[in-house]
């Protein structure tokens, strides 16, 4: 479950908002875990950020999307 | 040497005082404890169907001495605790022997009036007379003892004080990573920084507290990550982390109130009508995520949960019970209060487990008996065997390239619900990525140990830029790829899942080498440099981050082709590989 995000920054947002809310030592010591996830790009330029694990506000869960395009990859 | 025969009471006893040279494999019982993890069942009961379960009847392991769960040798047979419920008289514990292909045929056995209050503590020789009642002896299996009197050829280094240190075998390593201290034979550096993902709690740690049990101990606290004494809100917060109420909503029909006074010792309370214990959701009330991997770890099954609270009953009768149980779980996975005295609190302890179903188990509910109103205060949750993970590999290189993961779902294993690994384990998305090195070009030599956990699949132990790697191929053998003039995949040896390889790996163009325990293939790949280092995985196409684990990589931005045996024979000697 993802939630999209038109820029990284704003991704990161609230990924550090939810790091926050899991007491993570990045937060408390300045150092160590800062984020319970953290966002990566599609293929279509945006960011989705994997809120599986987030407590999610009624219009984020309204938001999700199950999948995202991630960017491609080749054989080796 | 000769027998002697001894005369007791004036009855002679003969002792065989031969000594001998070479293997020999005795067999021994030893009396059951709490370290056993071996026992025989003779299996006579049949089911309530009447299907025999003789055909179970062996040998019964468990993989540690804090598991509940016995799988039978060579069979399907599994006895496991499946539940503990606590009251006022004390604990039982209630044993499922089944057959776990499919669950069918099995029985219940339950042994009633125990101390026991976890799943970790839960001896099935508790009980034997209950097992005997139900058709099961229990007794000590046989183990089978080797005896090596072989004189021994020392041909190395002995291991531990006198063993030399990988830095003077050879120095001058561009990054180091390990969890046995490289440097100092004491141990006395910090080789890891970690997470205890029950309460998040991150500590570091010396390569002699990795070795002697202090890692261990620290993911074996029981840890309490939950806990509703005195609070003024209906919300719960402990260590940080808010656990917030659902329930009492349209939605949940159990009249959930709260009251920050009035409860046990006058601290908080909740009240709730019970809707019965056969309904889901929708029918009890819960702490939001207060079962959620996050909190709990993701190496279900078998993680336990410790509950403890001051329970009243305010209404019906002492036959009416109060629950505690993982949202939609099986009736039998739960807590379950009986004999309750009307309008006085009392004090019940008991543990839930967390099962193979992570996904979504997030909650424990709380609820009751139908019409039957209940008071609960000082609510406590424990994480017992606790997963840690590893945010910080501390490079022992002298360089201060430290690999770290910010990103908890990203961070490898080191601690499985409570058991220490001997490794970091990255299980298909974990990965230190982007570690800045300084621009190399070729040669470089890259040492690792490892292992893979799946076979016929491309996954990575590391990369060096964003084309360069070294994994275990889908081909079934080990592999390096460089771009570059002639930009090429060079295989080594095959390799199986689950086992240790030593690689020893070197990007040199057409003088290339993948070494594999010791034996070495050469040929050619790209002639590309290296300018980082990703650990767990690796940014070239095609290749999967890695299923398996890391023990040591040691990364030179030289040839040391001269030195691999050295080398291979320093760290063979610290893993007994081959």
């Amino acid at each position: 479950m993802y939630l999209i995000y038109a820029s990284e920054e704003a991704a990161i947002e609230r990924a550090d908002e939810e790091g926050k809310d899991n007491n993570f030592s990045y937060w408390t010591e300045g150092k160590g875990t800062r984020w319970l996830t953290k966002p990566v790009p599609t293929a279509d330029g945006m960011w989705a950020l994997d809120v599986s694990e987030y407590d999610l506000d009624e219009s984020e869960e309204s938001a999700t999307v199950d999948a995202y395009s991630p960017l491609e990859v080749e054989e080796d | 040497m000769a027998d002697r025969t001894l005369t007791v009471n004036g009855q002679p006893f003969t002792f065989n005082r031969d000594r001998f040279a070479g293997v020999r494999t005795m067999e021994v019982s030893q009396p059951l404890a709490d370290s056993t993890t071996k026992i025989k069942l003779a299996i006579t009961a049949v089911d309530d169907n009447g299907v025999s379960m003789a055909g179970f009847s062996g040998v019964y392991t468990r993989s540690s001495t804090t598991s509940s769960v016995w799988n039978q040798e060579g069979g399907d047979g599994a006895l496991s605790a499946d539940s503990i419920n606590t009251n006022v008289n004390g604990s039982s514990v209630g044993w499922i022997l089944e057959d776990s292909s499919d669950n069918d045929p099995y029985i219940n056995i339950t042994v009633s009036n125990l101390p026991v209050t976890t799943f970790s503590k839960a001896l099935p020789w508790d009980g034997l007379s209950a097992f005997v009642s139900a058709g099961i002896v229990i007794t000590p299996a046989p183990e089978i003892v080797t005896v090596d009197r072989t004189a021994q050829v020392i041909d190395s280094d002995r291991k531990g004080e006198s063993r030399p240190l990988l830095s003077k075998v050879v120095g001058g390593a561009a990054a180091a990573y390990s969890l046995r201290d490289l440097n100092d034979k004491a141990g006395n550096n910090k080789v890891v920084r970690v997470r205890r993902v029950s309460d998040n709690n991150e500590r570091e740690f010396l390569a002699k507290e990795v070795a002697n049990g202090t890692l261990e101990a620290f993911a074996n606290e029981s840890v309490k990550y939950l806990d509703s004494t005195g609070t003024t809100t209906k919300n719960v917060t402990t260590n940080g982390i808010t656990f917030p109420v659902v329930g009492s909503s349209d939605y949940l029909a159990n009249n959930l109130s709260f009251s920050a006074t009035g409860g046990f010792n006058n601290t908080e309370k909740y009240s709730f009508t019970g809707s019965g214990d056969s309904h889901g959701f929708g029918h009890n009330w819960y702490f939001s995520n207060a079962f959620n991997v996050n909190r709990i770890g993701s190496s279900a099954p078998n993680k336990t949960v410790t509950v403890e609270a001051y329970v009243k009953r305010t209404s019906g009768s002492s036959s009416d019970n109060l629950y505690f149980r993982p949202y939609a779980t099986s009736t039998s996975n739960k807590i379950t209060v009986t004999g309750l005295v009307q309008d006085e609190w009392t004090f019940v302890k008991g543990t839930l487990i967390k099962d193979s179903s992570v996904a979504i188990r997030t909650h424990i509910q709380i609820g009751g008996d139908t019409g039957v109103t209940f008071e609960v205060s000082n609510i406590k949750f424990y994480s017992e065997n606790n997963d840690v993970k590893v945010s910080k590999w501390y490079d022992q290189s002298g360089n201060s390239k430290d690999a770290v993961q910010l990103t908890a779902t990203n961070q490898p294993k080191i601690v499985s619900a409570g058991t220490f690994l001997s490794e970091l384990l990255f299980e298909g998305s974990q990965v230190f990525d982007s570690i800045t090195l300084s621009a190399s070009a070729q040669p470089n030599s890259i040492v690792t140990v490892s292992n893979t956990n799946v076979a016929s699949q491309t996954h990575g132990i590391y990369g060096t830029n964003t084309n360069q790697a070294g994994y275990y191929r889908s081909s079934n053998k080990h592999a390096i790829y460089s771009t570059g003039t002639g930009s090429a995949t060079l295989e080594g040896a095959a390799y199986v899942v689950d086992r240790d390889y030593l690689r020893f790996d070197l990007f040199n163009g057409t003088s290339s080498v993948i070494g594999v325990d010791g034996t070495t293939a050469s040929g050619t790949t790209g002639v590309d440099g290296l300018t980082r280092l990703d650990i767990g995985d690796s940014s070239l196409s095609g290749v999967n981050p890695l299923n398996g684990g890391i023990k040591e990589l040691i990364l030179y931005t030289s040839n040391q082709s001269a030195n691999r045996p050295a080398i291979e024979a320093n760290i063979n000697n610290q893993y007994d590989i081959y």
